[in-house]
Parts: C-alpha cells; sequence; structure tokens
C-alpha cells in the first residue's frame, strides 16, 4: 500500500471516528461536545494533508488520471467538515450534530473516490 | 463553543430546523457532488453521452435550487416542493429509462438506474424531503368567501 492510500485510509478512519462521537451526541440528544469536535478538526487537518498530497501527486505524474474530478472532489474535501461544523454550532440541538455525520460520511466516501480515480487510471 | 447548553425550540419550527437540518445537510453534499460531476462531464466529454450528462446539468440545477431553499427556510418552502417533486418524478422517469433504453446511458448518472451509484440516496432524498416539507404545511391563510365553508 503506497502512501496515498495510507493517508486515505488514516483520513477515512478519522471519518469514522468523527461518525461514532456525532452519532453518540446525536442518540444522547445532546449538541456537539468536545471530543467530537477535536476530532472533526483532526478530520480536517487529514483533509488539508490529503489536499497537498493530492496536488503534488497530480503534478507529478503521467498516468491518465480525470484530474477535473480529483480536483473537484479536493474541493469538497476541504469545505465539508467546516461548513458541517459551522452549522451544527448554529442549531445545536442533536440535529446540528447530524449534518456533521453527513459531512463525514461524505468524506470517507470521497476517500474511497480518490483510490478508485487512481487505481482506474493504472496506479 | 460547544459546552453550552443547547436552547429550547421555540415555536413551530422551520423547514431547515431539527430533522430537516440533516437533510439540508445531504442535500448540499448532492448539490456539490451534481454540480461538480455534470460540469466536469459536460466540459470533457460532453459527446460521450449528451442525454445522460444534459439529464445530469438539469438534476444538478434542481438539487442546487432545492438546497438553496432549504438553507433559506420556510419562505422558500413551495419552491423546495416544486423542486423536489421534479426531482422525484426525474430519478423514477430517469431510473426506469436507464433500465428500458441502456443504449441511451453509456455513463451513469445521478438518476440513471434510480441513484444505484449513489447508494440510492437520490431516490430515497426526495420521498424524505417531500414527507417533511408537506408536514411542515403552514395554516392555509383564510380567504373571505374562497369556499363552502366561509360563512357569507
Amino acid at each position: 500500500m503506497g502512501l496515498n492510500d495510507l493517508l486515505y485510509l488514516v483520513t477515512a478512519v478519522i471519518g469514522l471516528a468523527v461518525t461514532v462521537l456525532a452519532l453518540i451526541c446525536l442518540v444522547r440528544n445532546r449538541p456537539i461536545d468536545w471530543p467530537t469536535f477535536w476530532a472533526a478538526a483532526a478530520l480536517e487537518l487529514m483533509a488539508v494533508v490529503v489536499v497537498v498530497t493530492e496536488i503534488v501527486r497530480l503534478a507529478s505524474t503521467d498516468l491518465p488520471v480525470s484530474v477535473g474530478t480529483v480536483i473537484g472532489y479536493l474541493i469538497a474535501s476541504v469545505i465539508l467538515v467546516p461548513l458541517a461544523v459551522f452549522w451544527a454550532m448554529i442549531d445545536r440541538t442533536r440535529y446540528g450534530t447530524g449534518a456533521i455525520i453527513v459531512a463525514a460520511i461524505a468524506l470517507m466516501v470521497i476517500m474511497l473516490r480518490f483510490h478508485q480515480v487512481w487505481e482506474a487510471a493504472g496506479a | 463553543m460547544p459546552e453550552t447548553p443547547a436552547p429550547q425550540p421555540t415555536g413551530r419550527p422551520g423547514i431547515n430546523t431539527g430533522p430537516g437540518r440533516i437533510l439540508t445537510a445531504l442535500y448540499v453534499v448532492f448539490a456539490i457532488a451534481a454540480t461538480g460531476r455534470s460540469i466536469l462531464q459536460l466540459v470533457t466529454e460532453a459527446q460521450k453521452a449528451p442525454l445522460a450528462y444534459w439529464l445530469s446539468a438539469v438534476a444538478a440545477v434542481i438539487y442546487v435550487v432545492a438546497s438553496v431553499c432549504l438553507v433559506i427556510g420556510d419562505r422558500t418552502r413551495t419552491v423546495a416542493i416544486a423542486a423536489c417533486t421534479v426531482e422525484l418524478v426525474g430519478v423514477l422517469g430517469i431510473g426506469t429509462l436507464s433500465f428500458v433504453r441502456p443504449d441511451l446511458f453509456p455513463d451513469r448518472t445521478v438518476w440513471s438506474h434510480f441513484g444505484q451509484g449513489y447508494g440510492f440516496l437520490p431516490l430515497v432524498l426526495p420521498i424524505v424531503a417531500l414527507v417533511w416539507l408537506l408536514r411542515r404545511r403552514r395554516p392555509a391563510p383564510i380567504t373571505p368567501g374562497a369556499g363552502p365553508l366561509t360563512t357569507p
């Protein structure tokens, strides 16, 4: 497994952790707590790391990868979590927490798609 | 910040509060995904599957309209209902068409095969959204002389 795949995996695992923590808040009918907040912050940090490595990878590859697709996912992967956290803070109910779950799952799907896009290009 | 207690809801909640917030978040994600995909497909390979790609673009516009309406809230509820209805008709129509005439869809779209590529969420979302939006019905304005129930 290459470095990039490892980064996708780590990001997805943190995404899963955020999902579980937020789900606990949701089930307990609470707004997001600090553990969820910091887990979401870690997820965003990993998303930024992935974005940087993807840009480097795109700039240095000869593979026929779908550049537009990757760029689209890059943009989505950095904006989703801050948007969701912002929203969870405005609506301090269990449903604001639900927005974080949506973003975390979407980010996990994006990591899977990164893997698939590069695999399709022959990486 | 996260440790302050949640405010108690006051009055009737709007369409983008409570569970509607999760729905709105899902719509925003779909609006981003569908818009990105259709722009990319139309710019890079429009000739490959013109019908499918233009339908993707239409789907994207509808997701964006529905998302914006949900974010704005109650004032745009009617537009949101219209957008979700078009969406439901779209996913059912295109979903069926993609099985009947697969030759028209050489590449997948958001709506083909009832949204299979997106975990069938494109089929589930408009149904959930419509149920949610219609349950939040505003009390009908009283218009004098509008029907048999109004006293003269």
